[in-house]
């Protein structure tokens, strides 16, 4: 009687499998995530990033086990993006983040005019659509010195627009 | 007998001298107000600001931030004074120039008062400070400037900066960008401007005043029982009808804020709400 070879090692197949892609493919994802970086002029840094203060992250090098830091600007934008997100870092560029706080401030008093019955609703869209449109074209010289992603500026107008107490 | 008596001529004129040349100390010379972002919030204690004086281009003096001093003055600093010239000290009519460390570094300010200068020992002035760069010579930081930049591009009515003035009226809800600045409102929001939206007469005697508060603004209600005379005078409110009076209140956020005042119910008077 021959022996079915996904059961010749004493498990499922399946399970085997399973077992591979719980334990090996987050591994792996993991590590393209923390490992090469690509700055501006197209090169790929090997490291894992440790810390960020301001527009300076520090790295290890996969390498030599150094510390070394870069400015987060030679990245390119989508990678400083990612840089941000795996060190959970949300700063803004220096200047956008007033902008934002501002028009976060807007929002919030529109809504609170709304509530105290001094705003109508119509208003209230009004200025919803003005605010979140100004808010665009500050962040937009932002995004042509690649110092935000289109991505990340379109979620930040996305979020204003929000439906929700800031 | 004369040699003696031209030696202690002698004693004397110098002594003279050296008694013109001394410099004494003098009582200090206080400068005291509140200090604003360049959004025109009040800086507390939380923002762990620092008022730097310098005197003659030297620091003489620096205090920090703080709330809860009296009314809504944050800051008040003494600079040391001297008779004449002397290392870390001011004289009277000496040039006065501030610094604000704040946010992890040093700003520039803007002063209500110049130019200002030491006045007489043990005198005070009051003199509000603004963080920020003040490009054109007006009042409005150019920092908060930048905020409306994109409004006046989008409303075609300028494209840089010089063409923000601190006395227009961008919303025209009668309020001019400088006067929105100072209360906490949005300059380009036409529905808001300080207003008492809602005024209530409670059964328990209290009179209820509503409005929407902005944060590092402090609130007051002063009375009058003759409007015509411009007299007004400080009354007591609280934040609630069983809360302890005062007289003033510091908003820490954009909220509906009530205010409850408890009237002499003998004579009619007049109300109004300041924000500073």
């Amino acid at each position: 009687m021959m022996t079915d070879p996904k059961r010749r090692l004493g498990f499922s197949y399946y399970a085997g499998l399973w077992a591979v892609l719980v334990f090996c493919i987050p591994g792996i994802l993991l590590a393209e995530e923390s490992g090469s970086w690509t700055n501006r002029a197209g090169h790929a840094l090997k490291a894992t990033p440790l810390s960020i203060t301001g527009q300076l992250v520090t790295f290890k090098q996969d390498s030599t086990g150094k510390t070394v830091n870069f400015p987060l600007t030679i990245f390119l934008p989508v990678e400083q993006e990612r840089l941000r997100s795996y060190l959970k870092d949300m700063t803004l560029p220096e200047g956008l983040k007033a902008a934002h706080d501002f028009s976060i401030r807007a929002i919030k008093r529109s809504r609170l005019l709304k509530a105290n019955g001094s705003m109508s609703e119509n208003d209230f869209q009004q200025a919803l659509a003005t605010t979140i449109s100004a808010f665009r074209t500050q962040a937009a010289p932002f995004v042509a010195q690649q110092q935000l992603s289109p991505e990340r500026m379109e979620l930040m107008a996305l979020e204003l627009g929000a439906d929700k107490e800031q | 007998m004369k040699q003696f008596i031209r030696h202690i001529g002698i004693l004397v004129l110098m002594a003279a001298s050296v008694q013109g040349a001394a410099v004494f100390p003098l009582p200090p010379f206080t400068v005291y107000g509140k200090v604003r972002d360049w959004n025109g919030r009040t800086l507390s204690s939380a923002d762990e600001a620092t008022v730097i004086v310098k005197v003659r281009g030297v620091e003489l003096a620096r205090c920090d931030a703080k709330s809860g001093s009296y009314q809504s003055l944050t800051y008040r600093v003494e600079i040391p004074m001297a008779s004449g010239k002397l290392a870390g000290r001011g004289q009277v009519g000496d040039p006065i120039t501030f610094e604000v460390y704040f946010d992890g570094q040093l700003h520039s300010v803007s002063a209500s008062q110049t130019p200002l200068v030491v006045g007489n020992p043990a005198s005070s002035v009051c003199c509000s400070l603004v963080v920020g760069t003040f490009s054109f010579g007006d009042d409005l930081p150019d920092e908060y400037k930048q905020l409306l930049l994109a409004y006046y591009q989008m409303a075609g009515r300028g494209d840089d900066l010089a063409s923000i003035s601190p006395n227009d009226d961008f919303d025209g809800d009668g309020f001019s960008n400088l006067q929105e600045f100072l209360a906490g409102t949005i300059p380009v929001l036409g529905d808001d401007y300080l207003k008492i939206v809602k005024f209530t007469q409670l059964e328990n005697r209290y009179l209820a005043i509503s409005f929407l508060s902005a944060p590092g603004r402090t609130y007051s209600v002063p009375n009058s029982k003759n409007i015509h005379s411009n007299k007004w005078n400080s009354s007591g409110f609280a934040l609630s009808s069983n809360a302890p009076s005062t007289q003033f209140y510091t908003s820490e956020q954009d909220a509906n804020t009530t205010l409850y005042l408890l009237p002499d119910t003998n004579t009619a008077a007049f109300y109004r709400l300041e924000v500073e």
